[in-house]
Protein backbone atom coordinates (compact mmCIF):
# COMPACT_ATOMS: atom_id res chain seq x y z
CA UNK A 1 0.00 0.00 0.00
CA UNK A 2 2.57 2.55 0.96
CA UNK A 3 4.59 1.47 -1.87
CA UNK A 4 1.13 2.51 -4.49
CA UNK A 5 1.59 5.81 -2.75
CA UNK A 6 5.07 6.20 -3.46
CA UNK A 7 4.59 5.29 -6.84
CA UNK A 8 1.73 7.75 -7.68
CA UNK A 9 2.96 10.30 -5.72
CA UNK A 10 6.10 10.11 -7.94
CA UNK A 11 4.46 10.52 -11.09
CA UNK A 12 2.09 13.26 -10.12
CA UNK A 13 4.84 14.65 -9.11
CA UNK A 14 6.46 14.39 -12.37
CA UNK A 15 3.49 15.37 -13.78
CA UNK A 16 3.37 18.39 -11.60
CA UNK A 17 6.62 20.02 -12.48
CA UNK A 18 5.83 19.65 -16.48
CA UNK A 19 2.61 21.46 -16.26
CA UNK A 20 4.09 24.38 -14.66
CA UNK A 21 6.75 23.96 -17.13
CA UNK A 22 4.55 24.09 -20.02
CA UNK A 23 2.52 27.09 -18.46
CA UNK A 24 5.87 28.89 -18.33
CA UNK A 25 6.61 28.90 -21.47
CA UNK A 26 3.18 29.03 -23.37
CA UNK A 27 3.14 32.27 -21.31
CA UNK A 28 5.89 33.31 -22.93
CA UNK A 29 5.19 31.83 -26.59
CA UNK A 30 1.11 32.11 -26.98
CA UNK A 31 0.95 36.01 -27.46
CA UNK A 32 4.24 35.45 -29.60
CA UNK A 33 2.55 33.13 -31.87
CA UNK A 34 -0.94 34.57 -31.99
CA UNK A 35 0.46 38.17 -32.95
CA UNK A 36 2.54 36.86 -35.19
CA UNK A 37 -0.26 34.59 -36.94
CA UNK A 38 -2.81 38.14 -36.76
CA UNK A 39 -0.24 39.60 -38.38
CA UNK A 40 -0.17 37.25 -41.64
CA UNK A 41 -3.51 37.08 -41.90
CA UNK A 42 -3.87 40.67 -42.23
CA UNK A 43 -0.81 40.52 -44.57
CA UNK A 44 -3.36 37.92 -46.43
CA UNK A 45 -5.73 40.00 -46.42
CA UNK A 46 -4.01 43.40 -47.58
CA UNK A 47 -2.36 41.57 -50.24
CA UNK A 48 -6.39 41.11 -51.76
CA UNK A 49 -8.19 44.51 -50.39
CA UNK A 50 -5.24 47.25 -50.11
CA UNK A 51 -7.49 49.79 -48.75
CA UNK A 52 -8.80 47.49 -45.77
CA UNK A 53 -9.67 48.75 -42.41
CA UNK A 54 -11.05 46.22 -40.43
CA UNK A 55 -12.53 43.03 -40.86
CA UNK A 56 -15.87 41.04 -39.23
CA UNK A 57 -15.42 37.24 -39.61
CA UNK A 58 -17.62 34.77 -39.01
CA UNK A 59 -16.80 30.98 -38.96
CA UNK A 60 -19.10 28.45 -41.07
CA UNK A 61 -18.02 24.90 -40.61
CA UNK A 62 -14.61 24.67 -40.93
CA UNK A 63 -14.49 27.85 -43.32
CA UNK A 64 -14.06 31.22 -42.49
CA UNK A 65 -15.81 34.15 -44.20
CA UNK A 66 -14.54 37.54 -43.41
CA UNK A 67 -16.37 40.93 -44.11
CA UNK A 68 -13.92 43.13 -45.26
CA UNK A 69 -14.43 46.89 -44.90
CA UNK A 70 -12.24 50.11 -45.89
CA UNK A 71 -12.32 53.48 -43.95
CA UNK A 72 -15.17 54.94 -44.48
CA UNK A 73 -16.83 51.47 -43.86
CA UNK A 74 -17.57 50.80 -47.45
CA UNK A 75 -18.38 46.88 -48.07
CA UNK A 76 -15.12 46.00 -50.57
CA UNK A 77 -15.48 42.08 -50.46
CA UNK A 78 -15.25 38.96 -48.69
CA UNK A 79 -12.24 37.11 -47.91
CA UNK A 80 -13.15 33.32 -47.40
CA UNK A 81 -10.75 31.06 -45.94
CA UNK A 82 -11.67 27.05 -47.02
CA UNK A 83 -10.40 23.80 -45.96
CA UNK A 84 -11.46 21.50 -48.81
CA UNK A 85 -10.33 17.82 -48.98
CA UNK A 86 -7.49 17.35 -51.70
CA UNK A 87 -6.13 14.55 -53.55
CA UNK A 88 -3.73 13.68 -50.19
CA UNK A 89 -5.60 15.75 -47.24
CA UNK A 90 -7.05 19.27 -46.58
CA UNK A 91 -6.06 21.73 -48.91
CA UNK A 92 -6.94 25.27 -47.14
CA UNK A 93 -7.20 28.53 -49.57
CA UNK A 94 -8.07 31.86 -48.90
CA UNK A 95 -10.66 33.31 -51.52
CA UNK A 96 -10.95 36.66 -52.25
CA UNK A 97 -14.31 37.90 -54.03
CA UNK A 98 -15.18 41.69 -54.41
CA UNK A 99 -18.41 43.24 -53.95
CA UNK A 100 -20.01 42.85 -56.97
CA UNK A 101 -19.33 38.72 -57.18
CA UNK A 102 -15.83 38.85 -58.96
CA UNK A 103 -12.97 36.71 -57.56
CA UNK A 104 -10.06 39.37 -56.83
CA UNK A 105 -7.72 36.29 -56.04
CA UNK A 106 -7.13 32.41 -55.13
CA UNK A 107 -3.90 32.04 -52.76
CA UNK A 108 -3.71 28.46 -51.58
CA UNK A 109 -2.18 28.52 -47.98
CA UNK A 110 -1.04 24.94 -47.17
CA UNK A 111 -1.61 21.46 -48.60
CA UNK A 112 -0.11 18.33 -48.54
CA UNK A 113 -0.74 17.33 -52.58
CA UNK A 114 2.06 15.76 -53.65
CA UNK A 115 5.19 17.55 -54.33
CA UNK A 116 6.13 17.65 -58.11
CA UNK A 117 2.42 17.04 -58.95
CA UNK A 118 -0.86 18.24 -57.36
CA UNK A 119 1.22 21.02 -56.12
CA UNK A 120 0.25 22.85 -59.34
CA UNK A 121 -2.26 24.26 -57.55
CA UNK A 122 -0.19 26.70 -55.73
CA UNK A 123 1.31 28.02 -58.78
CA UNK A 124 0.41 31.51 -60.20
CA UNK A 125 -0.44 29.67 -63.59
CA UNK A 126 -3.62 28.04 -61.93
CA UNK A 127 -4.77 30.14 -58.92
CA UNK A 128 -4.74 33.63 -61.68
CA UNK A 129 -6.91 32.06 -63.95
CA UNK A 130 -9.78 32.77 -61.54
CA UNK A 131 -9.26 35.86 -61.15
CA UNK A 132 -12.27 38.04 -62.67
CA UNK A 133 -14.47 34.95 -62.68
CA UNK A 134 -18.05 35.46 -60.87
CA UNK A 135 -20.50 33.65 -59.31
CA UNK A 136 -22.48 33.45 -62.68
CA UNK A 137 -19.66 31.78 -64.05
CA UNK A 138 -19.46 28.29 -64.76
CA UNK A 139 -16.35 28.15 -63.33
CA UNK A 140 -15.84 24.16 -64.46
CA UNK A 141 -12.74 22.56 -65.64
CA UNK A 142 -12.25 22.35 -69.65
CA UNK A 143 -15.40 25.36 -69.82
CA UNK A 144 -13.43 28.49 -68.65
CA UNK A 145 -11.01 26.87 -66.40
CA UNK A 146 -8.53 24.21 -66.47
CA UNK A 147 -7.81 21.33 -64.57
CA UNK A 148 -4.73 20.15 -65.00
CA UNK A 149 -3.71 16.17 -66.40
CA UNK A 150 -1.91 14.51 -64.20
CA UNK A 151 -2.88 16.48 -61.17
CA UNK A 152 -6.55 16.37 -61.83
CA UNK A 153 -7.94 15.08 -58.51
CA UNK A 154 -5.83 18.09 -57.07
CA UNK A 155 -7.20 20.92 -59.48
CA UNK A 156 -10.54 19.78 -59.92
CA UNK A 157 -10.83 19.51 -56.11
CA UNK A 158 -9.47 23.17 -55.92
CA UNK A 159 -12.44 24.32 -58.69
CA UNK A 160 -15.23 22.84 -57.70
CA UNK A 161 -14.82 24.22 -54.09
CA UNK A 162 -13.92 27.74 -56.12
CA UNK A 163 -17.40 27.50 -58.11
CA UNK A 164 -19.55 26.18 -54.96
CA UNK A 165 -17.57 29.05 -52.33
CA UNK A 166 -18.26 32.20 -54.86
CA UNK A 167 -22.07 31.14 -54.86
CA UNK A 168 -22.38 30.74 -51.68
CA UNK A 169 -20.38 33.99 -51.03
CA UNK A 170 -22.25 35.65 -53.86
CA UNK A 171 -25.60 34.63 -51.92
CA UNK A 172 -24.88 34.47 -48.49
CA UNK A 173 -22.51 38.31 -48.08
CA UNK A 174 -23.51 39.87 -50.77
CA UNK A 175 -27.00 39.76 -51.25
CA UNK A 176 -27.02 38.05 -54.70
CA UNK A 177 -30.19 35.92 -55.33
CA UNK A 178 -30.01 32.40 -57.26
CA UNK A 179 -32.68 32.61 -60.22
CA UNK A 180 -35.27 30.61 -58.69
CA UNK A 181 -37.68 28.41 -60.92
CA UNK A 182 -41.03 28.43 -60.37
CA UNK A 183 -42.53 24.88 -60.89
CA UNK A 184 -45.94 25.48 -60.57
CA UNK A 185 -45.38 28.00 -64.04
CA UNK A 186 -43.39 24.77 -65.99
CA UNK A 187 -46.03 23.87 -68.72
CA UNK A 188 -46.16 19.86 -68.80
CA UNK A 189 -43.80 17.77 -70.69
CA UNK A 190 -40.54 16.20 -70.61
CA UNK A 191 -37.80 18.48 -70.69
CA UNK A 192 -34.05 18.26 -70.34
CA UNK A 193 -31.18 20.26 -68.66
CA UNK A 194 -27.28 19.67 -67.59
CA UNK A 195 -25.26 21.16 -65.48
CA UNK A 196 -21.37 20.52 -64.57
CA UNK A 197 -20.76 17.88 -62.04
CA UNK A 198 -17.31 16.37 -60.83
CA UNK A 199 -16.45 14.10 -63.67
CA UNK A 200 -18.09 15.94 -66.57
CA UNK A 201 -22.11 17.23 -67.07
CA UNK A 202 -24.60 15.84 -65.78
CA UNK A 203 -27.74 15.73 -67.78
CA UNK A 204 -31.25 14.92 -66.34
CA UNK A 205 -34.60 14.31 -68.21
CA UNK A 206 -37.39 16.17 -66.15
CA UNK A 207 -41.15 15.11 -66.54
CA UNK A 208 -43.37 17.98 -65.32
CA UNK A 209 -47.16 17.23 -65.08
CA UNK A 210 -50.02 19.64 -63.57
CA UNK A 211 -47.39 22.00 -62.55
CA UNK A 212 -45.21 19.11 -60.06
CA UNK A 213 -42.15 17.34 -61.44
CA UNK A 214 -43.48 13.45 -61.75
CA UNK A 215 -39.98 12.49 -62.67
CA UNK A 216 -36.47 13.41 -62.78
CA UNK A 217 -34.36 10.70 -64.49
CA UNK A 218 -30.76 11.05 -65.03
CA UNK A 219 -29.75 10.28 -68.25
CA UNK A 220 -26.04 10.57 -68.52
CA UNK A 221 -23.45 11.44 -66.30
CA UNK A 222 -19.33 10.75 -65.76
CA UNK A 223 -19.26 10.98 -61.72
CA UNK A 224 -17.29 8.38 -59.67
CA UNK A 225 -20.25 5.51 -59.68
CA UNK A 226 -19.62 4.43 -55.90
CA UNK A 227 -20.32 8.06 -54.82
CA UNK A 228 -22.86 8.88 -57.03
CA UNK A 229 -25.03 6.45 -55.70
CA UNK A 230 -24.88 8.16 -52.65
CA UNK A 231 -26.77 10.99 -54.95
CA UNK A 232 -28.81 9.20 -56.96
CA UNK A 233 -31.51 8.60 -56.70
CA UNK A 234 -31.64 10.59 -53.26
CA UNK A 235 -31.57 13.83 -54.59
CA UNK A 236 -34.25 13.53 -57.58
CA UNK A 237 -36.82 11.66 -54.79
CA UNK A 238 -36.21 14.65 -52.36
CA UNK A 239 -36.93 17.23 -54.99
CA UNK A 240 -39.82 15.33 -56.26
CA UNK A 241 -41.01 14.71 -52.75
CA UNK A 242 -40.33 18.71 -51.69
CA UNK A 243 -41.35 20.41 -55.27
CA UNK A 244 -38.54 22.50 -54.79
CA UNK A 245 -34.81 22.71 -54.64
CA UNK A 246 -33.81 24.12 -51.54
CA UNK A 247 -32.74 20.41 -50.10
CA UNK A 248 -29.71 19.09 -48.07
CA UNK A 249 -27.34 17.84 -50.44
CA UNK A 250 -24.49 16.66 -47.77
CA UNK A 251 -24.54 13.68 -48.92
CA UNK A 252 -21.43 11.42 -49.64
CA UNK A 253 -21.23 13.36 -53.03
CA UNK A 254 -21.91 16.65 -52.75
CA UNK A 255 -21.15 17.96 -55.76
CA UNK A 256 -22.73 15.48 -58.56
CA UNK A 257 -26.11 16.03 -55.77
CA UNK A 258 -25.76 19.95 -56.64
CA UNK A 259 -25.20 19.30 -60.32
CA UNK A 260 -28.54 17.27 -60.32
CA UNK A 261 -30.26 20.29 -59.03
CA UNK A 262 -28.64 22.61 -61.00
CA UNK A 263 -29.64 20.20 -64.16
CA UNK A 264 -33.23 19.49 -63.49
CA UNK A 265 -33.10 23.91 -62.61
CA UNK A 266 -31.65 24.08 -65.81
CA UNK A 267 -34.37 21.96 -67.45
CA UNK A 268 -36.89 24.19 -65.78
CA UNK A 269 -35.31 27.44 -67.12
CA UNK A 270 -35.23 25.83 -70.66
CA UNK A 271 -38.70 25.04 -70.80
CA UNK A 272 -40.02 28.31 -69.35
CA UNK A 273 -37.42 29.85 -71.78
CA UNK A 274 -35.40 31.72 -69.16
CA UNK A 275 -32.02 32.60 -70.59
CA UNK A 276 -29.33 32.03 -67.91
CA UNK A 277 -27.49 34.63 -68.17
CA UNK A 278 -24.49 32.11 -70.07
CA UNK A 279 -21.67 33.53 -71.28
CA UNK A 280 -21.47 34.22 -75.37
CA UNK A 281 -20.26 31.45 -76.69
CA UNK A 282 -16.74 31.68 -77.86
CA UNK A 283 -16.74 32.29 -81.59
CA UNK A 284 -15.85 28.89 -83.15
CA UNK A 285 -12.04 28.97 -84.85
CA UNK A 286 -11.23 29.72 -88.19
CA UNK A 287 -11.08 26.40 -89.72
CA UNK A 288 -8.04 25.97 -92.04
CA UNK A 289 -7.79 23.93 -94.67
CA UNK A 290 -4.07 23.43 -94.83
CA UNK A 291 -4.32 22.39 -98.65
CA UNK A 292 -5.17 25.85 -99.26
CA UNK A 293 -2.28 27.50 -97.79
CA UNK A 294 0.96 28.64 -99.66
CA UNK A 295 3.99 27.07 -100.27
CA UNK A 296 6.45 29.32 -96.98
CA UNK A 297 7.42 29.38 -93.62
CA UNK A 298 4.96 30.89 -91.16
CA UNK A 299 5.28 32.07 -87.38
CA UNK A 300 2.32 32.08 -84.99
CA UNK A 301 1.45 32.50 -81.19
CA UNK A 302 -0.32 30.49 -78.64
CA UNK A 303 -1.23 30.70 -75.51
CA UNK A 304 0.08 27.78 -73.00
CA UNK A 305 0.24 27.48 -69.44
CA UNK A 306 2.46 30.34 -68.36
CA UNK A 307 3.27 32.08 -71.27
CA UNK A 308 3.03 32.58 -75.46
CA UNK A 309 4.74 29.70 -77.15
CA UNK A 310 5.69 30.66 -80.20
CA UNK A 311 6.21 28.32 -83.55
CA UNK A 312 7.72 28.42 -86.70
CA UNK A 313 5.37 26.05 -89.56
CA UNK A 314 7.20 25.20 -92.79
CA UNK A 315 4.05 24.02 -95.65
CA UNK A 316 5.27 22.77 -98.98
CA UNK A 317 2.96 21.43 -101.72
CA UNK A 318 -0.11 21.78 -99.09
CA UNK A 319 1.31 19.97 -96.51
CA UNK A 320 2.78 21.52 -92.96
CA UNK A 321 6.10 19.64 -93.49
CA UNK A 322 7.79 20.94 -90.18
CA UNK A 323 6.74 23.02 -87.04
CA UNK A 324 9.65 24.18 -84.71
CA UNK A 325 8.99 25.68 -81.40
CA UNK A 326 10.58 29.02 -81.23
CA UNK A 327 10.32 30.14 -77.79
CA UNK A 328 8.43 29.11 -75.18
CA UNK A 329 8.37 29.24 -70.89
CA UNK A 330 6.38 26.25 -70.07
CA UNK A 331 7.72 23.89 -67.06
CA UNK A 332 9.97 21.89 -69.02
CA UNK A 333 9.15 18.64 -67.61
CA UNK A 334 5.58 18.86 -68.40
CA UNK A 335 6.23 20.74 -71.64
CA UNK A 336 8.49 17.79 -72.81
CA UNK A 337 5.11 15.52 -72.82
CA UNK A 338 3.37 17.78 -75.73
CA UNK A 339 6.57 18.65 -77.65
CA UNK A 340 7.43 17.00 -80.20
CA UNK A 341 3.90 14.95 -79.39
CA UNK A 342 1.93 17.60 -80.48
CA UNK A 343 3.62 18.85 -83.59
CA UNK A 344 4.40 15.16 -84.94
CA UNK A 345 0.26 14.40 -84.35
CA UNK A 346 -0.25 17.81 -86.28
CA UNK A 347 2.26 16.65 -89.29
CA UNK A 348 0.88 12.80 -89.30
CA UNK A 349 -2.66 14.33 -89.52
CA UNK A 350 -2.50 17.68 -91.24
CA UNK A 351 -5.07 18.75 -89.23
CA UNK A 352 -5.18 21.13 -86.16
CA UNK A 353 -8.49 19.33 -84.70
CA UNK A 354 -6.25 16.74 -83.13
CA UNK A 355 -6.59 15.36 -79.70
CA UNK A 356 -4.57 17.41 -77.19
CA UNK A 357 -4.84 15.51 -74.21
CA UNK A 358 -1.68 14.71 -73.03
CA UNK A 359 0.65 15.22 -69.65
CA UNK A 360 0.65 18.79 -70.22
CA UNK A 361 -3.20 19.49 -71.75
CA UNK A 362 -2.35 23.52 -71.37
CA UNK A 363 1.24 23.39 -73.55
CA UNK A 364 -0.61 21.20 -76.14
CA UNK A 365 -3.17 23.41 -76.99
CA UNK A 366 -0.98 26.71 -76.71
CA UNK A 367 1.06 24.92 -79.82
CA UNK A 368 -2.39 23.61 -81.84
CA UNK A 369 -3.23 27.37 -81.26
CA UNK A 370 0.16 28.83 -81.94
CA UNK A 371 0.12 26.62 -85.05
CA UNK A 372 -3.53 27.92 -86.66
CA UNK A 373 -2.47 31.54 -86.12
CA UNK A 374 0.29 30.91 -87.71
CA UNK A 375 -1.93 29.69 -90.64
CA UNK A 376 -4.62 31.87 -90.58
CA UNK A 377 -3.01 35.17 -92.06
CA UNK A 378 -1.57 33.09 -94.64
CA UNK A 379 -5.14 32.59 -95.90
CA UNK A 380 -6.83 35.39 -95.66
CA UNK A 381 -3.76 36.79 -97.90
CA UNK A 382 -5.25 34.61 -100.46
CA UNK A 383 -1.63 32.57 -100.20
CA UNK A 384 0.84 35.22 -99.83
CA UNK A 385 3.12 33.49 -97.10
CA UNK A 386 6.20 35.48 -96.18
CA UNK A 387 8.89 33.74 -97.85
CA UNK B 1 40.46 13.45 -21.86
CA UNK B 2 42.23 10.49 -22.56
CA UNK B 3 41.63 8.73 -25.98
CA UNK B 4 39.76 5.50 -24.23
CA UNK B 5 38.37 7.57 -21.60
CA UNK B 6 34.78 6.34 -21.26
CA UNK B 7 33.52 9.91 -21.50
CA UNK B 8 35.08 10.19 -25.04
CA UNK B 9 33.79 7.37 -25.94
CA UNK B 10 29.99 8.07 -24.42
CA UNK B 11 30.29 11.24 -26.89
CA UNK B 12 31.56 9.35 -30.24
CA UNK B 13 29.90 5.90 -30.11
CA UNK B 14 26.95 7.54 -30.69
CA UNK B 15 28.41 9.40 -34.20
CA UNK B 16 29.01 6.63 -36.39
CA UNK B 17 29.66 3.41 -34.30
CA UNK B 18 26.16 3.26 -32.87
CA UNK B 19 24.60 5.88 -35.16
CA UNK B 20 20.95 5.56 -34.30
CA UNK B 21 19.87 5.54 -37.85
CA UNK B 22 22.61 4.08 -40.31
CA UNK B 23 23.19 1.53 -37.53
CA UNK B 24 20.65 0.88 -34.66
CA UNK B 25 17.96 1.90 -37.38
CA UNK B 26 15.61 3.56 -34.88
CA UNK B 27 13.17 6.44 -35.44
CA UNK B 28 12.24 5.97 -38.75
CA UNK B 29 9.43 7.63 -38.69
CA UNK B 30 10.72 11.03 -38.90
CA UNK B 31 14.21 9.84 -40.47
CA UNK B 32 11.84 8.96 -44.08
CA UNK B 33 8.99 11.99 -42.62
CA UNK B 34 10.65 14.57 -43.30
CA UNK B 35 14.16 14.13 -45.10
CA UNK B 36 12.69 15.21 -48.36
CA UNK B 37 14.18 18.92 -47.76
CA UNK B 38 17.85 19.35 -45.81
CA UNK B 39 16.58 21.94 -44.41
CA UNK B 40 13.84 20.10 -42.96
CA UNK B 41 15.93 16.72 -42.11
CA UNK B 42 18.64 19.35 -40.73
CA UNK B 43 15.82 20.71 -38.58
CA UNK B 44 14.03 17.78 -37.78
CA UNK B 45 17.78 16.35 -36.43
CA UNK B 46 18.59 19.31 -34.33
CA UNK B 47 14.47 19.43 -32.89
CA UNK B 48 15.54 15.85 -31.75
CA UNK B 49 18.48 16.15 -30.40
CA UNK B 50 17.65 19.52 -28.13
CA UNK B 51 15.42 17.06 -26.68
CA UNK B 52 17.62 14.32 -26.75
CA UNK B 53 20.30 15.90 -24.41
CA UNK B 54 17.26 18.15 -22.11
CA UNK B 55 15.80 14.57 -21.58
CA UNK B 56 18.96 12.33 -21.04
CA UNK B 57 20.04 15.12 -18.35
CA UNK B 58 16.83 15.10 -16.65
CA UNK B 59 16.42 11.32 -16.59
CA UNK B 60 19.91 10.70 -15.94
CA UNK B 61 19.37 13.56 -12.83
CA UNK B 62 16.15 12.10 -11.46
CA UNK B 63 17.66 8.51 -11.93
CA UNK B 64 17.51 7.76 -7.71
CA UNK B 65 14.03 9.36 -6.94
CA UNK B 66 12.06 7.39 -9.80
CA UNK B 67 10.94 3.81 -8.72
CA UNK B 68 11.63 1.42 -11.82
CA UNK B 69 8.28 0.24 -11.58
CA UNK B 70 6.64 3.38 -12.88
CA UNK B 71 10.29 4.73 -15.05
CA UNK B 72 8.89 4.22 -18.46
CA UNK B 73 5.65 7.04 -17.88
CA UNK B 74 7.90 9.21 -16.13
CA UNK B 75 10.72 9.24 -18.74
CA UNK B 76 7.80 9.93 -21.63
CA UNK B 77 6.25 12.61 -19.07
CA UNK B 78 9.86 14.29 -19.32
CA UNK B 79 10.18 13.93 -22.75
CA UNK B 80 6.66 15.23 -24.21
CA UNK B 81 7.65 18.51 -21.60
CA UNK B 82 10.19 18.96 -23.86
CA UNK B 83 8.75 18.41 -26.73
CA UNK B 84 5.51 20.31 -26.17
CA UNK B 85 8.48 23.19 -25.05
CA UNK B 86 10.25 22.47 -28.77
CA UNK B 87 6.96 23.00 -30.46
CA UNK B 88 5.96 25.84 -28.87
CA UNK B 89 9.06 27.88 -29.30
CA UNK B 90 9.62 26.27 -32.54
CA UNK B 91 5.84 28.17 -33.68
CA UNK B 92 6.91 31.14 -31.73
CA UNK B 93 10.36 31.40 -33.37
CA UNK B 94 11.12 29.19 -37.06
CA UNK B 95 7.27 29.22 -38.17
CA UNK B 96 8.06 28.07 -41.74
CA UNK B 97 10.38 25.03 -40.18
CA UNK B 98 7.82 24.62 -37.66
CA UNK B 99 4.95 24.13 -40.51
CA UNK B 100 7.18 22.06 -42.86
CA UNK B 101 8.04 19.99 -40.12
CA UNK B 102 4.60 19.42 -39.34
CA UNK B 103 2.68 16.16 -36.95
CA UNK B 104 6.62 15.30 -36.83
CA UNK B 105 7.28 17.42 -34.24
CA UNK B 106 4.81 16.04 -31.50
CA UNK B 107 5.57 13.05 -32.79
CA UNK B 108 9.46 13.46 -31.48
CA UNK B 109 8.14 11.87 -28.13
CA UNK B 110 7.55 8.94 -29.57
CA UNK B 111 10.83 8.57 -31.17
CA UNK B 112 11.93 5.69 -30.01
CA UNK B 113 15.82 6.89 -30.13
CA UNK B 114 15.09 9.08 -27.10
CA UNK B 115 12.77 7.12 -24.77
CA UNK B 116 15.50 4.50 -25.98
CA UNK B 117 18.48 6.38 -24.26
CA UNK B 118 17.10 7.37 -21.45
CA UNK B 119 16.15 3.27 -20.42
CA UNK B 120 19.23 1.74 -22.00
CA UNK B 121 22.13 4.51 -20.57
CA UNK B 122 20.85 8.21 -19.23
CA UNK B 123 18.70 5.83 -16.19
CA UNK B 124 21.98 3.80 -14.74
CA UNK B 125 24.59 6.44 -15.64
CA UNK B 126 25.68 9.69 -14.36
CA UNK B 127 24.41 13.16 -15.35
CA UNK B 128 27.61 14.25 -16.98
CA UNK B 129 27.82 10.98 -18.79
CA UNK B 130 24.54 11.35 -20.02
CA UNK B 131 24.32 14.48 -21.47
CA UNK B 132 27.60 13.42 -23.56
CA UNK B 133 26.02 10.21 -24.70
CA UNK B 134 22.58 12.70 -25.38
CA UNK B 135 25.15 15.56 -27.59
CA UNK B 136 26.74 12.17 -29.29
CA UNK B 137 23.85 10.27 -30.48
CA UNK B 138 22.26 13.93 -31.21
CA UNK B 139 24.80 14.70 -33.66
CA UNK B 140 24.67 11.30 -35.07
CA UNK B 141 20.86 11.36 -35.47
CA UNK B 142 21.24 14.74 -36.98
CA UNK B 143 23.60 13.60 -39.50
CA UNK B 144 21.72 10.85 -40.92
CA UNK B 145 19.05 12.62 -41.49
CA UNK B 146 21.01 15.23 -42.81
CA UNK B 147 23.03 13.00 -45.18
CA UNK B 148 19.42 10.97 -46.32
CA UNK B 149 18.31 14.37 -46.81
CA UNK B 150 21.04 15.86 -49.50
CA UNK B 151 20.67 12.69 -51.48
CA UNK B 152 16.98 12.66 -51.75
CA UNK B 153 16.97 16.58 -52.22
CA UNK B 154 19.47 16.36 -54.93
CA UNK B 155 18.01 13.53 -56.67
CA UNK B 156 14.48 14.53 -55.89
CA UNK B 157 14.06 18.09 -56.45
CA UNK B 158 17.48 19.05 -58.04
CA UNK B 159 18.08 21.54 -55.37
CA UNK B 160 19.84 22.15 -51.93
CA UNK B 161 18.42 24.48 -49.07
CA UNK B 162 14.75 24.62 -51.14
CA UNK B 163 12.52 24.64 -50.90
CA UNK B 164 12.05 28.45 -50.39
CA UNK B 165 12.98 30.19 -53.56
CA UNK B 166 15.14 32.60 -51.60
CA UNK B 167 17.49 30.00 -50.56
CA UNK B 168 17.03 27.30 -52.36
CA UNK B 169 20.41 26.47 -55.04
CA UNK B 170 19.19 24.83 -58.33
CA UNK B 171 21.92 22.74 -59.40
CA UNK B 172 21.22 21.55 -62.42
CA UNK B 173 19.88 24.57 -64.36
CA UNK B 174 16.51 25.36 -65.37
CA UNK B 175 15.86 22.20 -67.65
CA UNK B 176 16.53 19.85 -65.46
CA UNK B 177 13.96 17.00 -64.60
CA UNK B 178 14.59 15.82 -60.88
CA UNK B 179 13.37 12.31 -59.87
CA UNK B 180 10.86 13.47 -58.73
CA UNK B 181 10.40 10.29 -56.92
CA UNK B 182 12.68 10.84 -54.05
CA UNK B 183 10.85 13.47 -53.03
CA UNK B 184 8.20 11.32 -52.36
CA UNK B 185 7.76 8.68 -49.38
CA UNK B 186 8.65 5.74 -51.60
CA UNK B 187 12.11 7.38 -52.73
CA UNK B 188 12.79 8.14 -48.83
CA UNK B 189 12.92 3.92 -48.39
CA UNK B 190 14.98 3.73 -51.43
CA UNK B 191 17.75 6.36 -50.62
CA UNK B 192 17.58 5.03 -47.25
CA UNK B 193 18.34 1.60 -48.83
CA UNK B 194 21.13 2.44 -50.84
CA UNK B 195 22.87 5.04 -47.80
CA UNK B 196 22.56 1.54 -45.58
CA UNK B 197 24.36 -0.56 -48.14
CA UNK B 198 26.86 2.44 -49.08
CA UNK B 199 27.54 2.46 -44.71
CA UNK B 200 27.63 -1.23 -44.39
CA UNK B 201 30.52 -1.49 -47.11
CA UNK B 202 32.50 0.95 -45.34
CA UNK B 203 32.17 -0.21 -41.71
CA UNK B 204 33.67 -3.56 -43.35
CA UNK B 205 36.01 -1.74 -45.45
CA UNK B 206 37.04 -0.04 -42.37
CA UNK B 207 36.47 -2.79 -40.09
CA UNK B 208 34.37 -0.95 -37.82
CA UNK B 209 32.54 -3.13 -35.22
Amino acid sequence: MRNILKLSITLAVVGIISAALLTGVNNVTAPIIAERQEAEYMQALEAFFPDIDSFESEQVDDNQFDKIYDSSGELLGVMATIQQQGYDGVITYNLAVGPEGSIIGVLVVSHSETPGIGDIITTDGFQEQFIGKTHEDPIAAGDDVDSVSGATVSTSAMINSIRSSVGLIAENYLGFESATVDIADVPDGTYQGSAPGLGGPVVVEVDVADGAIVSIEVIEHDETPTYFIESYPLIPDQIIAEQHFDIDTKTGATISAEAIIDAVQDALRQALGIEEDAPEPEPEPVAIDISTVADGIYTGEGEGFYGLIEVEVEVAGGQIVSIQILSQEETPEYFRESNPLIPDRIIEEQSLNIDTTTGATFSAKGIVEAVRNALAPALNNDGGGEN
Amino acid sequence: MKANSPYLQDLTRGIVKENPVFVALLGMCPVLGVTAYMINGLGMGLAAAAVLIASNLVVSLLRKFIPPQVRIPCFIVIIATFVTIIEMVLQAFQPVLYEALGVFVPLIVVNCVILGRAEAFASKRPVSRSVLDGIGVGIGFTLALFILATVREVLGSGTIFGPDPESAIHLFGANFEPMALFAQPAGAFIALGLLLAIVNMLFKRFNIK
